[in-house]
């Protein structure tokens, strides 16, 4: 547990670093010891998940964090069996239903139905509900989420749910409006600047103001990473020097020179180049939407304000079309055809108004 | 003379009869053909009718002339019976007296004018039958009107050619054309001559085993300088034969495999070959039961078959015919004969003879489709041929021969059109022709392009389909026939029925609907989607590009995602209905890509890789996940370990450190190092030490993480030194070891309160005396000490001494430091302090005991834990 990010992650909502007045707000919430669902969304590294364990202690208390891990198997109606891992505590059960992909609604039907239909033995000295935390919810099939409706509502004397996600445009309408969904906005700048200041302190290093601020930036406001960055930084050289390089992840910089070369020339040739490049990306388990993401933070870049319409518009299209099929390398393809044929045309249209 | 007389009248009444029934008669000549049809059948009765009316009409006059005869004919009769007379006749008579004693006289008749009169009645008998004509003119007029009706109507025939519902009387008896002119020799083969005599050579290659004949030596230069001839003149490049014998005198390639669309002659050629070799063909095709048993014995009955070889003999050859549909467990048998036992009977030259399940006969093997799956072991040992389509001229100009022998007319044109159509298909060509020919007598262009035979309907490979997408379909020269002759049919020509209804296909084929309609047929015949978008996806960008615009790419991989999407909403809804949007795609591709050049196809094989790496990089990630200690785990998915923290894990976990001993460390290096330790352990990192392939050693992460991690063309990032690596992994070593010590022990020691509690319990029941409040296990061990019980132990003490500290010695050879305790759970050292103090306060007070026990070492025995150790 020596990682800074897993040693200075507040564990009680009164610790928290930013976005108090929320903190207060849940704080007030569990106070009469019991809650309604919850879907707690927020992009990544904003603290979600540490804002549920605090939540889960200030009902529970630290039982909750004794954790272990449990293997669960089941039948799928095709007599596939399937394991999933759960993280549980004697309070709470944590699952992420999209590790068996395809067959996630057989965990909902299955694994959540038995957790949720059991009743608390001793009511007495525990409360008298679980808690089950189900993350990555948009990443649920819409199977999935149509099973877990009914599940919520019928079993809502024994267990809540915690909910957990990116975004909540894809948890279905049913579903949100069964929750109270908090969002989780990712911090600020400085107040990550700030954060890692503290850890510093903690850690008796000195970090100079600049170079928290960079790292800040740098980190897309993303605190997991931002913190990670801090202290690769650290193991990389210290005493910090606030002119000191800030690496990326590979794949990162892997990404972004791809997006350079789809900018620089449009071309059949360059189109296989890239697929090769976009394999390698998939191959490195970086996913489809990720690389949608970062391949048109890029290219927009390169282009003026009306085609960054055009060009956005044709990544929502794209991604979302992803999403109903199943080959990725198709549809990020067929964006970066697109994506070329429009640029292409627009840049023989501006050299045509040229001369 | 009576009898004469009476023998006259008998004669004239039996030749009546004998002509009665001759009237029926006159009808039949048609009916010399069983078969033949009922109303053609009654036309020609009465059209024989007719013939028969006309014929009384003409004759009318001398009809009229016979009936007066007639009637003096029996007006003679008469006569006749009036020669008896009761008196004596004026001439010659003859006299009977009957028994009742009366008296005739019977007049005598001359014998030359008996004869004349009997010449008479004949002649009288021959014109004067029924009929008035002639039964044998009669027939012979039938059969000339019928010879001219048929006539006749084979020129209407020929003139509106019907759908043939009439059928011309000779080709129904007759046997297939196909069987009729099947090649009978090599020199009649019309495959291509150099797999002809490929597959010659191999089996000739057999002669050795077979035959016990030696090869003849065959030059290799000379053989060498065949195959540059060879080279020279045809590109030919077939698969070649294996000169060499293995060392049981057989050829390498035991089986030779051929392969190719329907119809191109390669049964017959099977058999031809073999029996031009001197084998006796022995054919097993998918009409006969195929399960393993039934193939191996077929197999063994025709392969191993030991009998003396005469003149008459031959050896057998077997020839599998449609392999391709054979149960793969019989072609693996079939293999496994091929190849395993070859390998077993490894023994003299001689003895290879006598093993009776080893193959020392040829075998053809013949199916359409090489890629089956079933076949896949047997296409590694077999020779294979790939069956090139036969020349269309020189099989336009052995139907042209055909034709001639059946009296049918054919341009070779229309022929080479005809073998166009029917894709250099000898049966379906010979089929075509029979069929015209039993309607008529003349082939003709039109024929050819209306009919709808000759357009098979035999799945398409994955490959001729791609080819077809990215190939711009070559405009077929219009073949005009006697233009003539087509005018002059257009008017009564009823075009056969076209099933396809796509007849413009064929007359011009680079229009863009009959390129949409081909390009449709095609996929669909196909049928294999996913693959046939996968080999576009892989195979476009090689393509060379008329223009450079990209829309057409962006349409085209438009067109794939759609695909995809549809059928991945089929495979998830098993709604099969959406199969039909799919065909469209490729004729998408076609449009947007489809070039002149003859595009090079490749495989799709990229998919597939790129998903098994998926796979294994998805199961690294997870096995590294299995075994992270589940705080962390419950604050970083995959997701999370992915995008965010491996990449800069891997940089955390390379801090500077000195490569030196741990112990040299200063305590701030040490508490790096025990950092380290602790969060590669609980990321389940570690190293381990590998062999490359130089033989060199490396310690490598364990899950290799650098995998997920790294890119290909990234710089390298600064690497821990091998003995870095090695301490690294020495102290994860340790660091588990001891964690697994402390839970171990701390295991053991909630045992042992456990236990301790409920001795307490017991003890207290035993006192009676209740502890008030309840205090903590570990606490309540101090308290235990009352009074009273030191009093009652001091009255046993002598007794309990010696087994105290016997006991005590026992004790602490097993667990030192465990706290002693007595049989009652009571702790032991509090009850013989005060006695041990007053004797021995050395050994008491020290750690370790030291026994000497005679006869063995003086090894200093103790407990020592892991931790002290490390």
């Amino acid at each position: 547990m020596s990682l800074w990010v897993d040693k200075y992650r507040p564990k009680e909502l009164d610790k928290l670093d930013y976005h108090k007045e929320q903190a207060s707000h849940m704080k007030k919430l569990v106070e009469s010891g019991d809650f309604p669902h919850l879907l707690i969304y927020g992009p990544s590294g904003a603290g979600k998940k540490t804002r549920i364990m605090a939540l889960l202690r200030e009902l529970y208390g630290p039982g909750v964090e004794k954790l272990r891990i449990e293997h669960e198997n089941f039948v799928t109606p095709s007599k596939k069996k399937l394991e999933i891992v759960t993280i549980a505590s004697n309070y709470h059960i944590e699952v992420n239903p999209s590790d068996v992909g395809f067959y996630d609604r057989v965990v909902i039907q299955e694994l959540i139905k038995n957790i949720a239909s059991s009743q608390q033995l001793d009511t007495g000295s525990q409360r008298e509900f679980k808690v089950i935390i189900l993350s990555e919810v948009d990443k649920l099939t819409k199977d999935a989420q149509h099973a877990l409706r009914r599940t919520m509502e019928k079993y809502v004397a024994s267990c809540r749910l915690i909910l957990c996600a990116n975004s909540s445009s894809k948890v279905i309408p049913a579903i949100r409006s069964r929750c109270f969904g908090i969002r989780v906005p990712a911090p600020k700048v400085e107040e990550i600047a700030h954060i890692l200041q503290i850890i510093c302190k903690k850690e008796s290093l000195s970090l100079p103001p600049e170079m928290a601020q960079r790292i800040a930036e740098k980190s897309g406001r993303n605190l997991r990473r931002a913190i990670l960055m801090c202290e690769a930084c650290r193991v990389q050289q210290y005493p910090f020097s606030s002119q000191q390089k800030i690496s990326s992840p590979d794949w990162e910089v892997y990404l972004q020179d791809t997006a350079r070369r789809i900018v620089d020339e449009q071309s059949p040739n360059r189109l296989l180049e890239v697929r090769g490049r976009i394999y390698e990306l998939l191959t490195h388990c970086i996913p489809p939407d990720v690389i949608f993401k970062g391949l048109l933070k890029e290219l927009v870049r390169n282009c003026d304000g009306e085609l960054k319409c055009e060009i956005t518009c044709l990544a929502a299209f794209h991604e979302y079309r992803l999403g109903q099929g199943s080959k990725a390398i198709y549809h990020i393809e067929a964006f970066i055809a697109a994506f070329m044929a429009v640029y292409k045309k627009f840049l023989e249209e501006s050299m045509s108004a040229m001369f | 003379m009576f009898y004469v007389n009476l023998c006259y009248t008998f004669c004239f009444f039996s030749g009546k009869k004998r002509y009665k029934p001759l009237v029926p008669n006159v009808a039949p000549p048609s009916l010399r053909d069983p078969t033949f049809d009922q109303a053609a059948h009654e036309a020609d009765l009465s059209l024989i009718e007719r013939i028969v009316k006309i014929r009384k009409k003409q004759t009318a006059s001398e009809f009229l002339e016979v009936v007066p005869k007639n009637v003096n004919d029996t007006h003679a009769r008469t006569q006749d019976s009036a020669r008896i007379y009761r008196r004596l006749p004026n001439s010659d008579f003859q006299a009977i007296t009957m028994e009742t004693g009366e008296r005739f006289y019977l007049s005598r008749i001359d014998e030359d004018e008996m004869n004349l009169k009997i010449a008479s009645i004949t002649a009288v008998q021959k014109t004067v039958c029924l009929l008035n004509v002639p039964y044998d003119q009669l027939k012979a007029q039938a059969e000339q009107e019928q010879i001219r009706q048929d006539r006749h109507r084979a020129k209407q025939l020929q003139e509106t050619e019907d759908s043939g519902m009439d059928e011309a009387d000779d080709s129904k008896n007759e046997a297939l054309w196909v069987e009729k002119y099947k090649p009978r020799h090599y020199l009649d083969l019309l495959s291509d001559e150099s797999t002809n005599r490929v597959v010659l050579q191999w089996i000739k290659l057999w002669d050795k085993v077979v035959f016990g004949r030696e090869k003849k030596v065959q030059h290799k230069d000379d053989k060498k300088q065949k195959e540059k001839t060879f080279s020279k003149f045809q590109k030919k490049t077939g698969p070649e034969v294996i000169m060499e014998l293995d060392d049981h005198g057989r050829p390498t390639q035991k089986v030779i495999l051929l392969c190719g669309p329907p119809g191109l002659g390669k049964t017959t050629l099977a058999h031809i070959i073999a029996h031009h070799a001197g084998y006796n063909p022995v054919e097993m095709n998918a009409s006969d039961d195929r399960s393993v048993d039934v193939f191996k014995k077929t197999l063994e009955n025709a392969t191993s078959m030991k009998a003396v070889i005469d003149a008459e003999k031959r050896p057998n050859c077997l020839i599998i015919d449609e392999i391709d549909g054979a149960p793969a467990p019989s072609i693996n048998w079939l293999v496994n004969l091929l190849s395993g036992k070859s390998n077993l009977g490894g023994g003299g030259k001689k003895k290879k003879k006598e093993g009776i399940t080893l193959l020392h006969r040829p075998v053809i093997c013949i199916c359409n489709e090489l890629y089956t799956p079933a076949l896949r072991p047997m296409r590694l040992l077999a020779l294979v041929i790939q069956f090139p389509p036969t020349h269309s001229t020189r099989l336009a100009q052995r139907l042209a021969e055909v034709c001639r022998s059946q009296h049918l007319k054919a341009d070779l044109m229309v022929l080479l059109a005809l073998c166009e159509k029917m894709e250099n298909d000898i049966r379906g060509c010979l089929s075509v022709l029979q069929f015209v020919r039993s309607n008529k007598l003349r082939l003709c262009l039109s024929d050819v392009d209306t009919s709808a035979v000759g357009q098979k309907d035999y799945q398409r490979s994955l490959f001729s389909v791609w080819r077809d997408v990215f190939s711009i379909p070559r405009p077929k020269k219009k073949r005009r026939g006697n233009p003539h002759e087509l005018e002059h049919q257009d008017g009564v020509l009823i075009p056969m029925p076209d099933l396809n209804k796509n007849v413009d296909n064929f007359l011009d084929s680079t229009s863009l609907s009959s390129r949409y309609q081909q390009m449709l047929r095609t996929t669909e015949s196909c049928g294999e989607y996913e693959k046939l978008t996968q080999g576009w996806f892989e195979n476009y960008p090689n393509i060379k590009f008329k223009h450079t615009s990209l829309e057409p790419i962006s349409c085209g991989l438009e067109w794939a995602t759609f695909n995809d999407i549809v059928q991945k909403e089929i495979a998830h809804s098993q709604s099969w209905f959406m199969m039909a949007f799919l065909p469209f795609a490729c004729v998408m591709y076609h449009f947007l890509f489809a070039t002149h050049q003859w595009p090079k196809i490749q495989y799709p094989a990229q998919m597939s890789e790129m998903n098994h790496k998926i796979q294994k990089a998805k199961s690294l990630l997870s096995s590294m996940v299995n075994e992270m200690s589940p705080i962390t785990r419950a604050f970083a998915g995959s997701l999370q370990l992915i995008n965010d923290v491996l990449p800069y894990l891997l940089h955390i976990i390379q801090p500077n450190l000195r490569p030196v001993n741990t112990q040299l460390y200063s305590k701030q290096e040490k508490e790096e190092l025990a950092g380290l330790i602790n969060t590669m352990i609980s990321y389940n990192l570690t190293y381990t030490q590998e062999r490359t392939l130089d033989g060199q050693y490396t310690f490598s992460l364990d899950p290799n993480m650098d995998e997920i991690v790294r890119f290909p063309d990234m710089k390298p990032e600064k690497q821990l030194t091998y003995a870095m690596r090695q301490l690294v992994a020495r102290e994860i070593e340790l660091e588990k070891v001891r964690r697994a010590e402390m839970y171990f022990y701390q295991q053991k020691a909630k045992e042992s309160v456990k236990m301790q509690a409920t001795r307490n319990e017991r003890k207290k029941k035993y006192i009676s005396d209740p502890p008030a409040k309840p205090v903590p296990n570990h606490l309540q061990k101090l308290h235990a000490k009352p009074l009273p019980e030191t009093a009652a132990g001091r009255g046993r003490d002598a007794a309990s001494d010696v087994d105290i500290i016997q006991g005590r010695d026992a004790a602490s050879d097993v667990d030192i430091i465990q706290t002693p305790k007595d049989f009652f759970g009571r702790v032991v050292e509090r009850q013989a302090q005060p006695e041990v103090k007053s004797t021995t306060n050395e050994i008491v007070k020290s750690d370790i005991w030291f026994r000497f026990k005679e006869g063995y070492s003086n090894a200093v025995r103790r407990t020592i834990k892991m931790r002290d150790m490390l």
